[in-house]
């Protein structure tokens, strides 16, 4: 009887530790919120960049060390990036497909900053088409700019999602110092749907 | 012990036990995808990917690869894996001169995490020559030294693609990379 009932306790805890272990090996909203030290919010809008600054260091807890390096294997490190991402538009819906949606945001005070987009961890074929950073995004003399997201029409401020669902990621190297002191410094941009 | 308690230990103890084995899965996976690279059977598609030691990455052939988690596209990697059971491992590798231009290296431990970092602000030459060890103890009076905690690991570039058109002379000058084993009191 007792053999019986540690058998049942060992087979409901490996499945319980794989199902709490499970959200950690890809971008899901519970993993980056169990790790995401950092929620930042672009002003007056309730969609949120998640970040943590400690990744891939010593200091990093083991949660955050086992989905970092599912989500982004051997990261660069404090102070010479910060990764923000973010998996939902202004209204809190996931980013789809069959959206089209505009990027608006300010530059912030770095040597070189990007806007990448990826299906799950993979890369979206054409790869130059799936990123803008600051070297090739067409901004205003304040440094704004708008990136338009979608399948379809192409100009210079253009990413191309191809149809499929997918997550932002935002990569800041080397930050202005300021950031990691005042995380809601950092200018993150707001991901609006457009139309229907 | 009660039937409930019996499961929350057990829980706890496969998740942490996955927690943990975690980054080792994913370097497993990154062992395969290089074991594969070295075969080099992608190089009209990729270009001659591994050359003694060092695996010349082309962003668009990550497309595909199970361990490629993120890349950015904006970068050309160049990754080297190391044993250090063959020795401290001394690395050469040209750097770009241009600031306008993002190069760092970094090196990491087989559990992905980073113990050693520098960009091309903190490098003055058109060449930075390192030696990664994980003996506490060493010193190297004319190197720079990167001391790590495990024996194996790997040791990645990253250079900023401005324009993609320069993705080949980029290549070519990365390739002068080069890792070699030496003895400690070398």
């Amino acid at each position: 009887m007792n053999k019986r009932r540690n058998t049942i306790s060992i087979f409901i805890g490996l499945a319980i530790g794989f199902i709490t272990f499970y959200p950690f090996t890809y971008s899901s909203q519970i993993g980056s919120y169990l790790v995401g030290v950092e929620e930042i919010s672009p002003p007056n809008s309730k969609m949120l960049w998640r970040t943590t600054f400690d990744q891939s260091t010593y200091k990093q807890s083991i949660w955050t060390r086992t989905y970092m390096a599912f989500n982004g294997l051997l990261n660069s490190i404090r102070p010479e990036v910060i990764y923000l991402q973010a998996m939902l538009d202004e209204e809190g819906n996931s980013l789809q497909g069959k959206s089209s949606y505009v990027i608006q945001g300010h530059s912030p005070k770095c040597r070189y900053w990007s806007i990448a987009i990826y299906n799950e961890n993979q890369m979206i074929n054409p790869i130059n088409e799936s990123i803008k950073n600051n070297f090739n995004t067409d901004m205003d003399q304040n440094g704004n700019y708008k990136i338009f997201l979608s399948d379809s029409s192409r100009d210079i401020n253009h990413i191309n999602h191809q149809g499929n669902d997918f997550t932002v990621i935002m990569r800041i190297y080397g930050p202005d110092s300021s950031y990691y002191t005042d995380p809601q410094s950092i200018p993150v941009a707001i991901i609006r749907r457009q139309g229907n | 012990m009660k039937l409930i308690t019996k499961i929350i230990l057990f829980s706890l103890f496969f998740h942490i036990l996955f927690i943990l084995a975690g980054p080792y899965v994913v370097t497993y996976k990154l062992d395969r995808d290089i074991k594969q690279s070295m075969k080099n059977i992608d190089i009209e598609k990729c270009g001659e990917r591994w050359v003694d030691g060092v695996l010349y990455v082309n962003t668009m052939c990550l497309i595909n690869k199970e361990s490629a988690r993120k890349p950015n596209p904006d970068f050309i990697y160049t990754l080297i894996p190391y044993d250090l059971s063959n020795g401290n491992a001394l690395i050469s590798s040209p750097v770009v001169l241009d600031k306008s231009v993002y190069w760092s290296v970094h090196v990491h431990n087989k559990n992905t995490e980073a113990f050693f970092k520098r960009t091309n602000l903190d490098i003055n030459k058109n060449k930075f020559d390192f030696v990664v060890t994980n003996d506490p103890l060493y010193k190297n009076q004319n190197l720079t030294v990167a001391i790590g905690k495990s024996t194996r690991g790997y040791i990645i570039f990253r250079c900023l693609i401005k324009d993609f058109s320069n993705y080949e002379k980029l290549d070519k000058f990365r390739r002068t990379t080069t890792i070699k084993y030496i003895s400690n009191g070398s």
